[in-house]
């Protein structure tokens, strides 16, 4: 492929049932500064070919669905700008360590059960207000959780990590993440529950902490954090087990 | 073939649709309810809404004062019976989210904070910082998971109402995996597909807005009513039309022109206070003034000349400067993020571009206060009904309260429904289906086309914003009806160069395209018959409202030609029609 | 109402277990690219960590001299002297050298990664790393000390 000042060369990971090697289809896009690169993989679908086949909804980085890797990397593609890369050639695959259904889309729905099974969802405690009235939570009470309720569901986090790429079982950093979400929160009294599953073989012990699902997460949400939480609560848990065998929860 | 059934089918797994979906379980824990949704529930559009939600729960609140903003703001075309049903169940079904979870933004003394938006008299917009949809689907669709009495249809795409017997029993929905399409066969059916926006070509909305449940709803002979009353929302960021939040101007953000003058001023909506006054921003006042006449405004501008060129059309300035780093960071965080990303600005240090932008569509499929459509088993909430609570121009923070009002609505009254109801006529329903298969198939296999979608989508968007846009007049609206009506020919000789099963998105962009069609002719023909001016819709050639004639909603029906317009009245309780004051004042 | 959780059995509650034939397939033919064996080369980022994980191999190595010290010890003061001459042997010099370089290093990242593992919140912002971090610090200088102390003194 050669360089052509305002265009620039994608190479684009293809796949469809029963296909046994790796396929790779290659396109000339034209460059457009502002672009990024959905926008691209739109070009070709609208001008191209129309074959190709991707998710993406909001185009604003917000609904989680264009995670894809890009030279290797997983990134929203609604937010990497084809500028970081002019005039190197972009290499897009399917995002790493899930199975792939066709192109670029990989197949969610396991993460859907590993969400599911942190039980995400606010357990009531005693104190529930009455119907007409709201849970008092001050700022100070949000803020403990806030950072962890920002999870799109991109999964770049698990594209991203060894522990998942290995062991396909680990529950991974978003949904530990989300349960620490809940956990935290003023209003829940779920935590016990929920340990069971970050405690369980593939919990939060399959973390090494390698830290690349923080680095790599577009919303700050910091899953490399929740998960060491986690542990450190989970060794208190495994602790006062241990010094309360009957434990009165 | 063999058939899936169900109590009680939700099309649509957006806010409107999971807040039915638990309201089913609310009401009877024993009916089964499946949800189907062309993408991942968290995926809706619904995650894209930013500011917040309206409903009164502040002491200094009435529900009075928010019955008047909603009608008034509505042009007096929302239904008021709806509107007051509305407000009074606003605050319960809030506070009811804030008890699933939803982390609102704070009081110190932790109670749920609010602040002001548009058109509205008294700060009652709850919010979650700038993520406010965000948060309230994520807490909606992760509340779901504990009622296992719901099945999800994840990438499931509904493509036909099946009805018998005068009723709609199900949908015949393909499989995104497999491509397969299977009869879902319900007792009660919910749609909540929401809105369309993608029928216009610069638009907040988001690729998957494409209006498919309002097109269902048309074709199996429900009225859309009101298509004609589409939103502009005064600031979004040129080029990719991404919305920058009305509550950017509810914290205090103010709109200014290429002359640095605050043009607001200029067009009936009150006296600017300078940005360190402590009233700034007064309520339904400048920058708090409506959408429909903030978006109005800017073409003024853009007359006069008073705006800015861009590479992407021209814009004006939205300023938060003044706000200073740490608010931003606190209230608007994401208006910093989008619009360093998309906007090539960072608004702590410069103004950001804006110009209006389609958002919201008011029309939808003709329902009423129970959120029955007209076909019996046939229930719809959300951005794709239309009950009517925003008339001809909805105000800001009133759409996400209304996916839980009448969400929760529809699935009471389904779920009552059909445990009146059985299911009958099965092998009616599967033999739609399979006409259904043989449509689908045909279009995959038309190797003799010549059309690409992208261009007649090009072709269609461009026709609404020339013929459908800000002003209207009868020769622009009369070409714009003729280019679908063209389109609707051409679209029938679509080629498609994807012939797999599995994913095959070129097959459902065409199919969208296809329920795009129904709906670009339902707004374009609906607007060309009502010949006056009102909210969203103005019209050059009729420039005046004109009760008389037009205190009306309209209703389109699906014919084998151009769809039928007729009329029906609305419902006035206690608000007469009068003038909309903004600026000071009722 | 009954309680929402109590209704949580199984997915095979609707008559539609059949549509799960393609989800639950035997054979799952489909690619699952993943990070690979050489992951720890896709970055410095990635490298750092392998790095930080290879040096328990050196602790480990360490670990199995020091229980040779102790086993020594309890054999004898003879056995022990030889043991100690063994331990000043060059190659084990550099190897207990390295171990030491390396658990610094795994210090030094321990510590610094603990406020992510504890984070506490001044009002409505987290405090500063450096309060979580300089007590590590401070201790570990104040142990290391009183221990060659005991050696020197
Ligand atoms: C950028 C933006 C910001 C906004 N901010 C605010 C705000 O601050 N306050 C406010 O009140 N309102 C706001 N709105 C409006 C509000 O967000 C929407 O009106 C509302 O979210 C619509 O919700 P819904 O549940 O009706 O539909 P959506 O959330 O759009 O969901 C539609 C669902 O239907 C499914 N679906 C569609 N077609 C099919 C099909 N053929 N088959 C199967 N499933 C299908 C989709 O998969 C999706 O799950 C905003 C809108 C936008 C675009
Ligand atoms: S934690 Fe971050 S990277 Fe992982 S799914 Fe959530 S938003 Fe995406
Ligand atoms: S398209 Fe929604 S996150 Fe990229």
């Amino acid at each position: 492929m050669t360089v052509d000042t305002d265009r620039i060369p994608l190479k684009i990971s293809r796949y469809t049932e029963g296909q046994t090697t790796d396929g790779y289809d290659e396109y000339m896009v034209p460059y457009n500064e502002d672009w990024v690169v959905l926008d691209a993989l739109n070009y070709i679908k609208d001008y191209v070919d129309g074959s190709l086949a991707y998710r993406w909804s909001c185009r604003m980085g917000v609904c989680g669905s264009c995670g894809m890797m890009i030279n290797g990397k997983p990134k929203l593609t609604c937010s990497a700008f084809l500028s970081e890369y002019y005039p190197d050639p972009i290499v897009v695959e399917p995002l790493a360590n899930f199975r792939v259904e066709r192109d670029l889309i990989v197949d969610m729905d396991d993460f859907i059960h590993k969400l599911d099974s942190v039980k995400p969802w606010l357990i009531e405690g005693d104190s529930v207000p009455p119907a007409n009235r709201e849970y008092k939570q001050t700022p100070a009470q949000l803020a403990k959780y806030k950072q962890y309720s920002m999870c799109i569901n991109c999964t770049l986090c698990y594209s991203a990590c060894p522990v998942a790429s290995n062991e396909p079982e680990f529950v991974g950093p978003a949904a530990i993440a989300l349960a620490q979400r809940y956990n935290l929160d003023s209003r829940d009294s779920g935590k016990e529950q929920r340990l069971d599953v970050l405690m369980a073989n593939e919990g939060v012990w399959d973390c090494t902490f390698v830290g690349e699902c923080s680095n790599v997460c577009p919303k700050g949400v910091d899953p490399a954090a929740a998960i060491q939480q986690a542990k450190l609560e989970s060794a208190l848990a495994y602790a006062k087990s241990l010094i309360m065998p009957k434990g009165n929860k | 073939m063999r058939s899936i059934k169900h109590d009680i089918l939700i099309i649509g797994g957006g806010g409107a649709g999971l807040r039915a979906a638990i309201a089913v379980s609310q009401e009877n824990p024993d009916l089964d309810v499946a949800v189907v949704s062309k993408v991942y529930p968290m995926r809706s559009h619904t995650v894209a809404a930013e500011g917040g939600m309206a409903a009164v729960i502040k002491p200094n609140d009435s529900f009075e004062d928010h019955i008047y903003d909603t009608v008034s703001g509505s042009d007096w075309l929302a239904d008021q019976d709806a509107v007051e049903f509305f407000v009074r169940t606003a605050p319960s079904e809030l506070i009811q989210l804030e008890h699933w979870g939803c982390p609102w933004s704070r009081e110190s003394d932790g109670s749920v904070a609010v602040r002001p938006f548009g058109g509205m008299q008294i700060e009652r917009t709850w919010f979650a910082a700038d993520k406010t949809g965000f948060h309230v689907l994520h807490s909606l669709f992760q509340t779901t998971l504990k009622y296992r009495s719901l099945q999800r249809y994840d990438e499931w795409m509904a493509l036909r109402l099946l009805t018998h017997d005068g009723r709609c029993q199900g949908v015949a929905a393909m499989e995104l995996r497999t491509g397969r399409i299977v009869p879902i066969l319900a007792k009660a059916v919910i749609m909540c597909t929401g809105g369309g926006g993608r029928v216009f070509p610069f638009t907040t909305n988001a690729a998957i807005k494409t209006g498919d449940g309002m097109a269902l709803a048309y074709r199996a002979g429900v009225a859309l009513k009101d298509m004609e009353f589409v939103q502009y929302h005064p600031t979004g960021l040129p080029g990719t039309g991404i919305l920058i939040t009305e509550a950017a101007r509810g914290e205090g953000g103010i709109l200014v022109n290429n002359k640095g003058h605050r043009y607001l001023s200029d067009y009936d909506l009150g006296k600017p206070l300078p940005i360190d006054h402590h009233d700034h921003p007064k309520n339904r006042t400048m920058e708090l003034g409506p959408r429909d006449r903030l978006s109005q405004a800017f073409i003024h501008e853009q007359t006069k000349g008073n705006v800015f060129e861009g590479p992407h059309g021209t814009y004006v300035h939205l300023d938060v400067r003044h706000l200073g780093e740490s608010y931003i960071e606190k209230k608007i965080p994401f208006v910093r993020e989008l619009s360093n990303n998309y906007g090539g600005v960072d608004p702590v240090h410069e103004p950001i571009p804006v110009r209006p932008v389609v958002h919201y569509m008011m029309g939808g499929i003709d329902t009423d206060i129970e959120a029955a459509t007209t076909l019996p088993g046939l229930y719809a909430a959300g951005e794709c009904a239309c009950v009517s609570i925003n008339g001809a121009n909805r105000l800001g923070s009133n759409s996400l309260t209304e996916l839980l009002v009448f969400g929760a609505q529809a699935g009471r009254n389904a779920a009552i429904f059909a445990q009146q109801h059985g299911i009958s006529g099965e092998n009616d329903l599967l033999s739609q289906t399979q006409d259904e298969i043989n449509r689908i198939s045909e279009l995959l296999g038309n190797r003799a086309g010549d059309e690409k979608i992208a261009d007649l989508r090009n072709i269609m968007t461009s026709a609404l914003e020339e013929g459908a846009g800000i002003y209207r007049n009868a020769e622009g609206m009369q070409k714009a009806c003729t280019t679908i009506t063209e389109l609707r020919k051409r679209s029938k000789n679509l080629k498609l160069d994807d012939t797999s099963l599995s994913y095959n998105t070129e097959l459902t962009s065409a199919i969208e395209l296809d329920f795009m069609l129904d709906i670009a002719e339902t707004v374009t023909f609906s607007a060309l018959r009502r010949k006056e001016s009102r909210g969203s819709h103005q019209r050059t050639d009729f420039p005046e409202r004109d009760d008389d004639e037009f205190l009306k909603h309209s209703l389109a029906y699906n014919t084998d030609d151009a769809p039928r317009i007729e009329h029906k009245d609305v419902v006035i309780t206690n608000l007469p029609p009068a003038k909309r004051i903004y600026g000071g004042g009722k | 109402m009954t309680d929402p959780e109590k209704r949580r059995p199984s997915h095979n509650l609707h008559s539609n277990w059949w549509l799960n034939h393609t989800r639950y397939r035997q054979r799952d033919t489909r690619p699952r690219p993943d990070l690979g064996a050489t992951w720890w080369l896709r970055g410095s980022s990635y490298f750092f960590v392998f790095i930080r994980e290879l040096t328990s191999v050196f602790i480990a190595l360490y670990l199995i001299l020091f229980i040779g010290l102790i086993a020594a010890l309890y054999i004898g003061a003879e056995a022990y002297n030889d043991y100690m001459e063994l331990l000043w042997s060059p190659p084990l010099t550099v190897i207990q050298v390295f171990t030491l370089l390396f658990a610094l290093f795994h210090t030094v990242t321990w510590f610094n990664l603990t406020p992510k593992a504890v984070r506490i919140l001044k009002g409505e912002s987290p405090i500063s790393p450096l309060f979580l971090i300089t007590p590590l610090y401070i201790v570990w200088l104040g142990v290391s000390s009183i221990v060659l102390w005991m050696i020197f003194s």
